[in-house]
């Protein structure tokens, strides 16, 4: 071989190294463009998309919050109207409210005041419940006592019955003791008793009337006397009787006395005989 | 060129090698930009 072949060869060598460090290097180091390209499209026509939508949204919440506006407008055309309403509204209710507060302070001081009488009311009711439950000891002492004289009534109702039956035994009794001497001619009037054994007062009178009663076989000789119990006289007292001769004529008892006149059954024993007793004889109490 | 016979045929050198890496070389070359292109599906101009 030539030394041109072989230089042409080493130089054919060189080259083809070359060649292949530069196609491996494009191979390697490219980038593809075209799909890059491709991508950028897409995302471009996404993005232009996008601000269609974007745009369509703009527009459509423009005429919205144009509405809105206009809507708002009118609100606040109805809320400055409103407002105006409810700023007298408010004048009224503050009116209302001084006017309340008023009340509410009256109403206060009267519940400080129903407090204190409340206070006043609890204190005096404790003092009532203690008031009371003395109260509720004596009652209970009072009705213990009760009981007890309950008790005693009975017995005393009982010795009452028992007296009772005694008393009407002694009655009985008595009543037969006056018929008995009743029937003798003795008194039985206990007060004739008493006044026949009491002292009549000292008085002189005058017979005002005799009159002499038949009854059957008997007679009784009644005298009118000028005496009464003004005197001092009373039933079943004797008095003497005189003639203006001072001559004794018999003895009276009293059967009726009133103020100034009585009247006396003249006593047959004690009568003087062959005496008439007559209008303007004397009677008094100071012979015995 | 006459036929050689193979007693007279030259003993493979350096540079016959030389020429067998060089061919390699161009071919992986190609190789290489055979993939470039596919990669635009073969279309230089847009």
């Amino acid at each position: 071989m030539t030394t041109v072949g072989k230089i042409l060869v080493v130089l054919h060598l060189v080259l083809s190294v070359m060649f292949m460090a530069f196609a491996g290097a494009v191979f390697t180091a490219q980038k593809n463009w075209r799909k890059t390209a491709e991508t950028n499209a897409a995302q471009l026509a996404k993005a232009k998309a996008a601000a269609n939508d974007q745009r369509t949204e703009f527009e459509r919440e423009r005429t919205d919050t144009a509405a809105k506006v206009a809507e708002l407008n009118d609100q606040v055309l109805k809320l400055t109207g409103e407002k105006g309403a409810l700023f007298k509204q408010t004048t009224d209710l503050q009116a209302d409210n001084n006017r309340l507060q008023t009340a509410i302070d009256a109403v206060g001081q009267q519940a400080e005041l129903q407090t204190k009488e409340a206070n006043e009311r609890f204190l005096d009711s404790k003092v009532q419940v203690d008031k009371n439950k003395v109260a509720y000891e004596t009652r209970e002492a009072l009705q213990k006592r009760l009981l007890e004289v309950e008790k005693r009534r009975d017995i005393l109702e009982l010795e009452q019955n028992q007296m009772k039956d005694r008393h009407e035994r002694v009655l009985a009794d008595l009543q037969m003791f006056k018929q008995y001497y009743g029937a003798k001619g003795m008194l039985t009037d206990p007060k004739q008793m008493v006044v026949q054994s009491s002292s009549p007062p000292p008085v002189d009178g005058v017979v005002e009337e005799y009159r002499k009663e038949k009854q059957g076989a008997a007679s009784t000789e009644l005298v009118k006397i000028s005496l009464g119990s003004d005197e001092g006289l009373a039933v079943g007292h004797k008095l003497t009787v005189f003639n203006a001769e001072g001559r004794y004529l018999g003895q009276i008892r009293l059967t009726l006395v009133q103020p100034d006149t009585a009247v006396g059954l003249v006593i047959p024993n004690e009568k003087a005989k062959n005496t008439v007793i007559k209008e303007g004889d004397y009677v008094t109490t100071k012979l015995r | 060129m006459s036929p050689r016979s193979s007693d007279n045929a030259p003993a493979p050198d350096i540079y016959v090698a030389l020429l067998w890496v060089s061919l390699a070389s161009l071919l992986t070359g190609i190789v290489f930009l055979v993939q470039a292109l596919q990669a635009y599906d073969w279309k230089v101009s847009p």
